[in-house]
C-alpha cells in the first residue's frame, strides 16, 4: 500500500519544528508501524536527508520507549497497542497520517517524535518505592496478600510509563501516570508503611514537573496501552487527602 | 495552617475544594428549584416561602454561604485552569476525543456562563428588594424589603425573552452540572466501578431534575398556565 504521512520535524529542543510530508510506497499490511518508518528512513538517507528520529528498544510492546499520536490518537487507532505492536494492517491504502510528538510542556521535545519523558523518572524518585531491609528473599507468603489488592495491584503495576495518558489528556496531566505508580505500591502490605506519604510526594512532584490537572475526562484510560483504570486516580486523590488533611504530622514534616 | 495552604497549592487540593464547593453549589440548586416548584400550588404557599427565605438568619447564612462557595470554586478553577493552559503550551494539529464529551471538555465555559445567569438572576429577582431598589425586571413589587415572590416570577418569565434566556441558561448549568455532579464523586474518592456507575446514573437523574424542573416552572410561566 501506499501513505502520506505527515511527520512533525524538529531538529532540537530549541528549534520551532514544523510538518514535513512525505511518501512511502510498497508498505506491507505485515509491517509493524515503526518498521514502515524504518523503510521510509532508508529512503531518506538513500536520498542524503536526515532520517525521521523516534523513541524505540524493545519494540514488544513492553518497554514503553515508543510512542506517539497518529492522527490524534496517542499510539494510534489499536486499543491496548503500542505503536510498535501496531501493525499496517490497521490502515488502507492511500490513507494520509499525521504523526505528532507527546506535547506537553513536563515532555520537552528532543528531535522529531522523541520527547523527554524523565519527569516521570523524577515523580517515581520522589516515592514510587518501598524502604526495605536487603538479605536474602523473604519466605514466600510469610506476609499475606489480599487476593483483590494483588490484582489491583499488579494491573496498576502493568504500567509502562510511555506517557500516552499524558499525550492524550485534554490537560496534559499526569494524573493516570501517578496514580498507577501509587496503586501499585500503596495496595500491597510492603507499600503500606509508606502510603500517606509516597502520594503526598509524588503528587507534588507531579505539580512541580508542570503538568495539567485531571478534570476526568478519561481519554488517558481509553489510550493506555496498558489499560490502566482511571479509578486509580480517585485512589489516589484519596491518599492524598488523607495524607495532607487527615493524619497526624509526620517526624521530620518539619525540616522537610 | 500550613497544611492547609499546600494542600490548597496542590493540584489535586484545589481539585477537591473545587469539588466541594461544587457539591453544595448543586445541592443548592436542587433544593432552590425544588422550593420554587410552588409556583403551581399558587401565590399564597410561593410568598410565605418567599417571606421565610427573607428571615435575616436564613437570608444572610444562605448568602454567606453561597457566596463563599462561588468565590472558591471560582478562585480554584481560575488557578487550574491556568496551571492546565501552561502543561501545554502547543497544541496538536490533529486531535481525537476518545472519551472526553462535549460537555466535559466545556466545564470553563459553561461555567462562566452559569456566573452570567446567577448575576442576571440576582438583578432580576433579588436585588429589586433591596435597598436602592435596582431590578432587572417589568414590574418589581415588594414591601417592606420582602419581595411579592409569585407575582414577579411569573411576570419575569411571562415575557418569552426571558423564558427563552432562561432556558438557555438552564441548558448551560445542566451541562456543567450533569459532567460536575460525576467528575466530583471521582474528585473526592470514589472508585468502585459499581459506584461510579451508580454514581454516573444519580448525576444525571439529579441533573434533569434540577433543569427538567426550572425548565417546566419557566415554561408554565410563559404560557400562562400559572
Amino acid at each position: 500500500m501506499r501513505l502520506t504521512l505527515h511527520i512533525w520535524r524538529q531538529k532540537g529542543r530549541s528549534d520551532k519544528g514544523g510538518f514535513e510530508t512525505h511518501q512511502v510506497d510498497n508498505v506491507s499490511e505485515h509491517m509493524s508501524f515503526l518498521e514502515m518508518l524504518d523503510v521510509l528512513n532508508e529512503g531518506l538517507e538513500s536520498q542524503g536527508k536526515e532520517p525521521v528520529a523516534f523513541e524505540h528498544d524493545c519494540r514488544e510492546g513492553i518497554c514503553g520507549s515508543c510512542g506517539f499520536v497518529i492522527n490524534g490518537r496517542a499510539h494510534g487507532p489499536m486499543t491496548r497497542t503500542t505503536v510498535c505492536q501496531l501493525h499496517m494492517r490497521s490502515f488502507k491504502d492511500g490513507d494520509d497520517l499525521t504523526l505528532e510528538p507527546w506535547r506537553a510542556k513536563a515532555f520537552p521535545i528532543l528531535r522529531d517524535l522523541i520527547v523527554d519523558r524523565s519527569a516521570f523518572d523524577r515523580i517515581v524518585q520522589a516515592g514510587g518505592f518501598v524502604s526495605t531491609n536487603t538479605g536474602s528473599a523473604p519466605e514466600a507468603n510469610s506476609v499475606p496478600v489480599r487476593r483483590d489488592c494483588a490484582d489491583k495491584s499488579m494491573d496498576a503495576a502493568a504500567c509502562i510509563g510511555c506517557g500516552a495518558c499524558v499525550a492524550m489528556c485534554p490537560n496534559a496531566s499526569a494524573s493516570l501516570f501517578t496514580a498507577a505508580k501509587l496503586a501499585h505500591l500503596n495496595l500491597l502490605p510492603q507499600g503500606e508503611p509508606e502510603r500517606l506519604i509516597r502520594s503526598e510526594k509524588m503528587v507534588l512532584q507531579m505539580d512541580i514537573e508542570g503538568f495539567g490537572h485531571c478534570t476526568n475526562h478519561g481519554d488517558c484510560e481509553v489510550v493506555c496501552p496498558k489499560g490502566i483504570s482511571v479509578t486509580t486516580i480517585a485512589q489516589m486523590n484519596r491518599n492524598y487527602v488523607q495524607a495532607t488533611l487527615l493524619s497526624s504530622p509526620r517526624e521530620g514534616d518539619s525540616t522537610e | 495552617m500550613n497544611f492547609l495552604l499546600s494542600f490548597w497549592r496542590s493540584t489535586v487540593g484545589t481539585k477537591v475544594v473545587v469539588a466541594v464547593t461544587g457539591l453544595f453549589l448543586f445541592a443548592f440548586t436542587l433544593f432552590h428549584m425544588i422550593g420554587n416548584l410552588q409556583v403551581f400550588t399558587g401565590p399564597g404557599d410561593m410568598d410565605a416561602y418567599g417571606a421565610f427565605l427573607h428571615k435575616p438568619e436564613v437570608l444572610w447564612g444562605g448568602r454567606a454561604l453561597v457566596s463563599t462557595s462561588i468565590l472558591l470554586h471560582i478562585v480554584g478553577t481560575v488557578k487550574l485552569v491556568k496551571t492546565t493552559a501552561a502543561a501545554r503550551p502547543q497544541g496538536y494539529r490533529k486531535w481525537t476525543a476518545q472519551a472526553s464529551t462535549f460537555y466535559s471538555r466545556t466545564m470553563k465555559f459553561t461555567g462562566p456562563l452559569v456566573l452570567v445567569y446567577f448575576v442576571v438572576h440576582l438583578l432580576n429577582l433579588t436585588t429589586g428588594a433591596e435597598p436602592g431598589h435596582i431590578a432587572l425586571h417589568p414590574n418589581y413589587l415588594q414591601t417592606d424589603g420582602v419581595p411579592k415572590a409569585f407575582e414577579n416570577l411569573t411576570a419575569l418569565l411571562g415575557n418569552p425573552l426571558w423564558a427563552a434566556f432562561y432556558i438557555v441558561a438552564n441548558l448551560a448549568l445542566g451541562f456543567h452540572l450533569w459532567h460536575g455532579a460525576y467528575s466530583m464523586c471521582k474528585t473526592l474518592g470514589l472508585s468502585g466501578h459499581r459506584q461510579l456507575r451508580l454514581a454516573r446514573i444519580i448525576a444525571s437523574l439529579l441533573t434533569a431534575t434540577v433543569v427538567g424542573g426550572n425548565i417546566a416552572i419557566t415554561t408554565a410561566c410563559v404560557l400562562h398556565l400559572v
